[in-house]
């Protein structure tokens, strides 16, 4: 697993981190968001689906409908919320494992942290782990968390720190 | 078949509604007589999860959608002979859960050669008013609060509605629900939040509005919900054990009924209709009724709400926009298909 911290301190950054991301992305991606209620997950997302294209007013949160699927963007992309399905649910029922790798989809997963193993295995999966600051004093603040165990990933986080500390972002850990 | 032929004058109407948690059926005799109202609520097995389990929700409607319907034609004492048209939740909802309702009415309609409409359950939650016994002119002022929607439209005629705006992220009652699940209540979290706030003090914290200038008639929860879990966590880990549930439950569910009335009550102003129509599951909160009425009678504005089980999701509502659908010739065919979001 490589991957690098990003530490952030107001939703100005955040974007930029979602703008970075989304300048990165290809058809068949699949990110994996995982944090608390509250953390930013849905915000984020709605970030990366703007700077691929997508009206950023149709994003809203899929907790009640699970999947949500996007056409207006640089590619079609999918929008799902694992939150009400839990820890050990069955997913072969929502329609989600056919959209995921099947390299015409980028694909958004809140609560990724559900997907069981063998619902990963061999995808081109990034990680993104957002966490409140420790001592919640600032509502912005945030650390966001990349991780990923793809080569093809591995090859873009360089890429993708570079472009951030450019922004002016405090990094930490190694990517390569 | 596609218009309320003669034949069909005498007919009644079966409505069928698997949208989300429950599996209902209701049998009307056009356009407000309801002979029977059954509702087969999946709660219990939510309770366990938190939240509503989807794969859980279309294996349980599965399992209930036949006692249901039957029950629902026995409760009104017709059988299958006696309908003239099925009406059907068509969306917008968990697809797995609706795929189910239509299917059932699609089989019924093909096998009985009857008419199937396909009715948007959010539109009926802003029908479900004329099941009432009150008198209500077009236009008003519909404003829906559940699980999954927020969103404020003008009715201008009984198939004639004018979105105003929605949630740009959360839901209302999303947003209750996972304030309670950090509370550590358990789902569904709207009514036990609405009794716990009569004990608290709605002023202790202000919780955020969220005022969206450029579409004002749009909703955010998100921000709220986020700063409501902050001052939770916050509290958590500088006096754990001594988090003041009930004052955060008054602040937030304050917050929420604050931005919902003020809302209607621009889009009341800004449109000059002088009356207003809450309906959905959060309109069971009995803050957000006290409000509205209040806040209504000071400006003069006709507000309504149905009766609590007409809020919440139930069929008769559906069979009641479907008998509308029905005669004005707005039937779909067996190829029509399910839809998640809203129109």
């Amino acid at each position: 697993m490589k991957g690098f911290k990003v530490f952030l301190k107001d939703r100005s950054q955040t974007d930029l981190v979602a703008k970075v991301i989304a300048s990165q992305l290809a058809p068949g991606d699949v990110l994996l968001f995982m944090g608390d209620l509250g953390a930013g997950k849905t915000h984020m997302i709605r970030e990366i689906l703007a700077g691929l294209g997508v009206d950023k007013a149709l994003v809203t949160s899929p907790t009640f409908a699970i999947v949500h699927t996007f056409e207006g963007g640089a590619f079609p992309c999918v929008h799902a919320d694992l939150y009400r399905l839990g820890p050990d649910a069955d997913l072969s029922e929502i329609g989600l494992l056919e959209f995921m790798g099947d390299g015409k989809h980028c694909v958004f997963v809140e609560w990724g942290d559900y997907l069981g193993e063998s619902d990963k295995e061999g995808l081109p999966i990034l990680e993104i782990w957002l966490y409140f600051s420790q001592e919640r004093a600032n509502l912005e603040e945030r650390i966001i968390e990349l991780k990923t165990e793809d080569l093809g990933w591995q090859e873009r986080l360089g890429p993708l720190s570079d472009e951030l500390k450019r922004g002016g972002l405090h990094i930490e850990g190694t990517h390569s | 078949m596609a218009f309320m032929s003669s034949r069909n004058k005498d007919k009644f109407i079966l409505g069928i509604e698997t949208s989300c948690d429950e599996t209902a059926a209701s049998v009307l005799r056009p356009p407000k007589e309801v002979l029977s109202d059954v509702v087969s609520s999946q709660i219990d097995v939510h309770s366990h999860y938190g939240g509503v389990v989807p794969e859980l929700a279309s294996r349980h409607h599965l399992k209930n959608i036949v006692w249901v319907v039957d029950k629902a034609l026995r409760d009104a004492s017709v059988g299958l002979d006696d309908i003239g048209c099925v009406a059907v939740t068509q969306g917008p909802g968990l697809v797995g859960a609706l795929v189910v309702g239509l299917s059932f009415g699609k089989a019924i309609s093909a096998t009985r050669g009857l008419a199937l409409v396909g009715v948007n359950h959010v539109h009926a939650h802003l029908h479900a008013i004329f099941l009432e016994d009150v008198h209500i002119q077009f236009p008003y002022i519909g404003v829906i609060v559940s699980g999954g929607h927020t969103a404020i439209y003008i009715v201008r005629g009984e198939l004639d509605y004018e979105l105003l705006g929605q949630t740009r992220d959360d839901a209302a009652g999303e947003a209750f629900d996972k304030v309670a699940k950090v509370l550590g209540l358990p789902y569904p979290g709207g009514p036990i939040i609405g009794k716990l706030a009569t004990q608290g003090d709605p002023n202790r914290f202000h919780f955020p509005r969220a005022r969206l200038r450029a579409t004002p008639y749009d909703f955010s929860f998100s921000g709220l919900k986020t700063s409501v879990i902050n001052t939770i966590r916050s509290l958590q880990q500088s006096s754990p054990g001594d988090v003041p549930v009930a004052d955060i439950a008054a602040s937030f569910q304050e917050a929420v009924c604050d931005v919902i009335v003020e809302k209607a009550l621009m889009a009341s102003k800004d449109t000059g209709i002088g009356t207003i129509v809450l309906s959905g599951g959060v309109a069971s909160n009995k803050r957000l009724r006290d409000l509205f009425h209040e806040r209504c009678k000071a400006r003069g504005i006709s507000f309504m709400v149905p009766e609590r089980r007409l809020c919440t999701d139930n069929a008769a509502m559906i069979a009641a926009l479907g008998a509308r659908l029905w005669m004005h010739g707005k039937t779909i065919g067996l190829d029509a298909d399910v839809y998640s979001r809203g129109v």
